[in-house]
C-alpha cells in the first residue's frame, strides 16, 4: 500500500510539475531554415511552418563590422511567419565594439514581417564573454516584443552550462554536420535547449528530437516535395 | 618572486602556443583531391590552351575558352587577360574602400561618416531581396566632384546634399532643397535627381535628367541622356530604354560613353530578345581579338545560359557546349557531318569500349598532333578505348610529356586498371594531390588503389606493399601499421600487450585510407574530431562487391574475401578493443596492467566511433575498475563512462 502511495504521488508530481511554456507562442513548430539561396517558399502553409531566412552575414574584422546582406531572393506566402536569421562570422581576433555589432544584428529586426530574430554565431571558447554581451545589448536594442533566439553547437547544450541565463527565448542545438561516430542527443538539460532542435533534411535521425519546434535545414533549395517529405518525417515524431 | 617569475615563465609558452586566428565556422579537414570538377588546376595556364583533360563539369566559362582552343581561334594575351581579370567588382557590402568617404571624411569641418549602406530592399509583398543601389561609379564620381568643389563657398553646403543623396542607396527618399546659391544651382539639380534615382523615383528622376539634358551650362548634360536610359531600365521600360541608348551611341559627341552605353545595350537586349542576345554573344565569343568585350560578353552569355534560353539552331558554341556537359548527346552525328575537333572531342568521351563507332574515332584521334590543345585529352579517351596491351604502351608514352597534374592523375588511374601484376598495381597507385592543401612533393593513395587495397589483396600482398620502395615512404609507414592492426584483429585469440599498446594509439586501425588519412598525424593522439581508432564498416560497404583487381591470383582473391568477411564483421574500434580488455581481465585478474587498460577503454568509448555495443563495453569497463580496482589511480580518473 505504502509503494502504491508513493508511485502514486510520483505519477503525480509528473503531471503536475509545470512544464516550461513555449517561448515562442503562436509561431508554427516547424520552421525552414533558408540560407543564401534562392529559395521560393510559396508553397508554404503559412500555419504548418514559417522560415528563419539568413538575412545578413555580419562580419566581424580588424576592430570593425561590415554587413553582407542576403543577395539570393526569397518568395513566401503572405502571413508566413518570417525569423530573420543574422550569421555573425570573427574573422579575426580583433573583435569590435559590442555596441557596433549589436546594431548590425539589430537592423534585422526592422525587416518589415519579421517576427522574430535568430543569432548564429559558432563561438569559439574564448568568444564567449563576447557573445553574451552582445546578446545583452541586442537584447536592449531591439524591441521587447522581439523575441530573440540563438543556434546552439549541441556542446553548449550538453557538456557545459555556459548558455545559462543568455538573454533568448530559445538555443536550438543543430543536430546535424557532426564529427564521426557521434550520436545526437534527444534530450538536453539546460532550458535553453529543450524547445526547439534543428536537423537537416540529408541527415536521417537514429532516435527523433524530444523539442517541440524544429528548425529544419536543406543544403539545396527548397522544393515542395523535400519540404513534404520532411513534413510527413516530421509529423512521425509529434 | 622567484617563484612567481618561474610560474609566469611557465605560462607564457601556453600564450604563444595560441593561434591568432580561430575561425568560428568548421572544421574544415583536409581532403585530397586528384582532378578538380569544376575548374582547372591552373586556370590561367588553361586560358593558355594548356587544357589537360577537358571535363564536362568544368564551369561553362572553361568550356567557352576550350572551345575556342578546339575550334583554332584560341585567345591572345589581352582576351585572356580580360577573362583571368574577370568582371570589374561591384562595391562590395564593406564600405571600407570607398573613395567618396575617404574623400569627404578629410575635409574639415565635415563629421566623419563610417560607412554607407550600398544596398536597398525590394518593397514588394511577398518577397525579400536586396539589389545593389549605389555602385563603385556613384562613390567616384562624387569623389571627383568634390575635387572640384572643395575650395568654393558652397562647397559644405553641396556636401551636405550629397549626403542625403547616398542615405538614400539603403533607405529613404530624402531629396536636397535646390540650390539658393546660383554657382550651386547646375550640381544640386544633379544631385536632387540622383536622389530621386536612389530612392526608385524612376519616372521623376528620369525628367530631371532630361532637363539637365537641355541645359548645355550643366556640366552634367552630357551624361544625362546616358542616366535618362538608366531610370528607363529600373522602371523595366526596356524597350525605350533600348532607343535612348541607341541615340547615345550613335552621337559621336558622347564617343566617351559609347562603350558603358554599349554595354547597358546588351543588358537590355539580353531581357528584350534573350535568344537573338545570346546567339549574338555566342558567336561574339568566338572572333579573335574580342579582348575589349570578352569579359562582359562571357558573363552575359552565362547568365543567359543558366536562364536555360533556347539557343538558336546555328549556334555551334552553344551546341557542343551543352552536348559536351550532357556526356556527348548527338556528337558523334555531328563529328561525322564536319570532321571538326570539338566534335571529336565529344563523341570520343561518349564513346564506350564496345561501340561500333570506335575504330573510326580512334583514327581520328590517332591524326590529333602532339601541339594540339586536344592532345592530352584525345589520347587519354583513346587509352579508355584501346585493347588493353595498345593502352600501356600508350599510357607509358603519354607519362612521359608535359601536362596539368591532375591530367597526369588520371592516366595513372587508367594505367592502374590494367596493372598486369602487384608491381605494376603499386607502381601506379600514388598520385599527387592538386587541391589547396597539397604538400609538393608528398602522393599519397587515390581512392581506387586504396579500396583494392582494402578489400581485395589479401594480408600478405598487403605486408608486401608495405615495404615495397614502390610506395611513396609516408604511405609505406601507414601500411605497415594497417598490417600490424590486421593481423591483431585477425588473429584467433589477439595478442592482449598489441591489444593494450592499441589502447594507447588512436590513429592505428586494420583498414587502408585513401587521401591525406588522419587530421591529427601522430597515431599516438586523440583526434579532436573523433577519428581515432576505427568505425565498424557500414551495410552498403559491407554489402558492396570486392573492386576488380584482374593481376590477383584466384587464390589470392579467395583468402582476400574470406578475410575481408571477418573484418566487415568487426565491432568499432572502442567496442572490440573493450571486448578484448574485459575477456583478459576475467583470465588475469591480477594482471598489473588491467585497472590501465579498463580506463584507456573507457576513454576509447568516448573519444573513438560508436555503435551499439560501445555503450556496454564501457560501462562494463567502468564497472569492473571501480569494483576491483577501485583504490586505482586509474578509477580516480574514470568518473564516467559513455554511450
Amino acid at each position: 500500500m505504502k509503494t502504491l502511495a508513493v508511485i502514486a504521488g510520483i505519477l503525480a508530481i509528473a503531471f503536475l510539475w509545470p512544464r516550461p511554456a513555449d517561448p515562442l507562442t503562436g509561431f508554427p513548430n516547424v520552421f525552414l531554415w533558408a540560407w543564401e539561396v534562392p529559395e521560393d517558399l510559396q508553397f508554404l502553409d503559412p500555419h504548418a511552418a514559417g522560415v528563419a531566412f539568413l538575412a545578413r552575414t555580419v562580419c566581424l574584422r580588424d576592430g570593425s563590422v561590415s554587413v553582407r546582406p542576403r543577395l539570393q531572393p526569397l518568395r513566401y506566402a503572405p502571413g508566413t511567419v518570417l525569423m530573420a536569421v543574422v550569421r555573425v562570422e570573427p574573422q579575426d581576433s580583433k573583435s569590435p565594439p559590442v555596441a557596433a555589432a549589436s546594431a548590425a544584428i539589430a537592423e534585422a529586426a526592422a525587416i518589415p514581417h519579421v517576427r522574430a530574430l535568430q543569432v548564429d554565431f559558432d563561438a569559439t571558447l574564448s568568444q564567449r564573454a563576447y557573445y553574451r554581451e552582445l546578446l545583452a545589448n541586442l537584447r536592449r536594442r531591439v524591441p521587447p516584443s522581439m523575441p530573440i533566439s540563438m543556434t546552439a553547437l549541441t556542446s553548449w547544450c550538453q557538456a557545459d552550462g555556459w548558455i545559462a541565463g543568455l538573454p533568448v527565448v530559445e538555443a536550438v542545438p543543430m543536430l546535424f554536420r557532426m564529427g564521426p561516430g557521434e550520436r545526437p542527443a534527444r534530450n538536453f538539460r539546460p532550458a535553453l535547449c529543450q524547445s526547439s532542435a534543428g536537423v537537416s533534411v540529408d541527415e536521417p535521425l537514429r532516435e527523433p528530437p524530444s523539442a517541440a519546434r524544429l528548425y529544419i535545414f536543406n543544403p539545396r533549395p527548397w522544393t515542395e516535395a523535400t519540404y513534404r517529405a520532411a513534413l510527413r518525417e516530421v509529423r512521425k515524431w509529434h | 618572486m622567484a617563484l612567481r617569475i618561474v610560474i609566469a615563465l611557465l605560462i607564457l609558452p601556453l600564450f604563444l602556443a595560441i593561434p591568432l586566428e580561430l575561425p568560428g565556422c568548421g572544421p574544415f579537414l583536409p581532403e585530397a583531391v586528384f582532378h578538380l570538377q569544376v575548374d582547372p588546376e591552373a586556370p590561367k595556364d588553361f586560358a593558355r590552351g594548356e587544357l589537360g583533360i577537358l571535363q564536362p563539369t568544368y564551369e561553362r566559362l572553361y568550356q567557352v575558352i576550350a572551345y575556342r582552343y578546339l575550334a583554332g581561334v584560341g585567345l591572345n594575351q589581352p582576351e585572356a587577360q580580360a577573362i583571368s581579370a574577370g568582371p570589374p567588382h561591384p562595391d562590395s557590402w564593406d564600405g571600407s574602400d570607398n573613395p567618396w568617404l575617404a574623400a569627404r571624411n578629410k575635409v574639415p569641418g565635415v563629421a566623419p561618416l563610417p560607412r554607407i549602406d550600398t544596398y536597398r530592399q525590394v518593397q514588394k509583398e511577398g518577397f525579400y531581396g536586396m539589389y545593389l543601389n549605389c555602385n563603385d561609379d556613384a562613390f567616384r564620381t562624387a569623389a571627383s566632384t568634390l575635387e572640384r568643389l572643395r575650395a568654393k563657398p558652397y562647397a559644405a553646403d553641396w556636401i551636405a546634399g550629397q549626403d542625403m543623396v547616398f542615405a538614400d542607396c539603403s533607405k529613404g527618399a530624402a531629396i536636397p532643397a535646390p540650390a539658393s546659391d546660383p554657382q550651386l544651382r547646375a550640381d544640386r539639380a544633379y544631385q536632387i535627381a540622383s536622389a530621386k534615382f536612389y530612392s526608385e523615383q524612376y519616372d521623376a528622376a528620369r525628367q530631371d535628367f532630361q532637363a539637365i539634358a537641355a541645359d548645355s551650362s550643366s556640366p552634367w548634360h552630357e551624361i544625362a541622356p546616358y542616366l535618362v536610359a538608366r531610370c528607363l531600365i529600373r522602371a523595366g521600360k526596356f524597350a525605350d530604354a533600348d532607343t535612348e541608348l541607341q541615340h547615345i551611341v550613335a552621337d559621336p559627341v558622347t564617343a566617351r560613353l559609347h562603350a558603358s552605353a554599349g554595354g547597358l545595350r546588351g543588358f537590355v537586349r539580353a531581357r528584350l530578345h534573350p535568344a537573338e542576345r545570346m546567339h549574338e554573344l555566342a558567336l561574339a565569343l568566338v572572333q579573335p581579338d574580342s579582348q575589349a568585350t570578352i569579359a562582359q560578353d562571357l558573363i552575359d552569355y552565362r547568365v543567359l545560359f543558366d536562364q536555360n534560353v533556347k539557343p538558336s539552331e546555328d549556334d555551334d558554341l552553344t551546341a557542343w557546349i551543352l552536348s559536351f556537359q550532357s556526356g556527348g548527346n548527338g556528337a558523334l552525328e555531328k563529328w561525322r557531318a564536319t570532321h571538326a575537333l570539338p566534335w571529336l572531342v565529344g563523341a570520343l568521351q561518349a564513346a564506350g569500349p564496345k561501340d561500333s563507332a570506335v575504330p573510326e574515332l580512334l583514327a581520328a584521334a590517332s591524326a590529333v598532333k602532339p601541339d594540339s590543345p586536344a592532345y592530352v585529352t584525345v589520347n587519354y579517351h583513346r587509352v579508355r578505348l584501346l585493347p588493353a596491351d595498345d593502352a600501356r604502351t600508350l599510357t607509358g608514352q603519354l607519362l612521359k610529356l608535359d601536362m596539368p597534374v591532375s591530367a597526369r592523375n588520371q592516366l595513372r588511374a587508367e594505367r592502374l586498371r590494367l596493372a598486369r601484376n602487384f608491381e605494376e598495381f603499386l607502381t601506379y597507385a600514388p598520385r599527387t594531390p592538386v587541391d589547396e592543401d597539397a604538400k609538393p612533393g608528398i602522393d599519397v593513395l587515390d581512392d581506387d588503389s586504396a579500396l583494392v587495397l582494402d578489400r581485395a589483396v589479401p594480408l600478405a600482398l598487403l605486408k608486401q606493399a608495405s615495404t615495397s620502395a614502390l610506395l611513396p615512404d609516408a604511405t609505406r609507414k601507414n601500411l605497415q601499421r594497417v598490417v600490424s592492426i590486421r593481423s591483431l584483429v585477425l588473429a584467433e585469440s589477439p595478442d592482449f600487450d598489441r591489444v593494450f599498446r592499441l589502447l594507447n594509439t588512436p590513429g592505428d586501425s586494420p583498414f587502408v585510407r585513401g587521401g591525406y588519412g588522419r587530421f591529427t598525424e601522430d597515431p599516438g593522439k586523440i583526434d579532436n574530431y573523433r577519428d581515432n581508432w576505427w568505425c565498424p564498416v557500414s551495410g552498403r560497404n559491407r554489402e558492396q562487391a570486392a573492386p576488380v583487381a584482374n593481376f590477383l591470383s584466384p587464390p589470392d582473391r579467395q583468402q582476400a574475401a574470406a578475410e575481408w568477411t571477418r573484418l566487415a564483421a568487426l565491432a568499432a574500434g572502442p567496442a572490440w578493443l573493450g571486448a578484448q580488455t574485459l575477456a583478459f581481465a576475467e583470465r588475469h585478474p591480477q594482471d598489473s596492467r588491467i585497472p590501465e587498460a579498463l580506463y584507456l577503454v573507457v576513454r576509447a568509448s568516448r573519444y573513438g566511433c560508436n555503435d551499439d555495443k560501445t555503450g556496454d563495453v564501457s560501462k562494463r569497463a567502468f564497472d569492473l575498475l571501480h569494483r576491483r580496482y577501485r583504490n586505482t589511480e586509474w578509477a580516480t580518473k574514470t568518473p564516467y563512462w559513455y554511450n
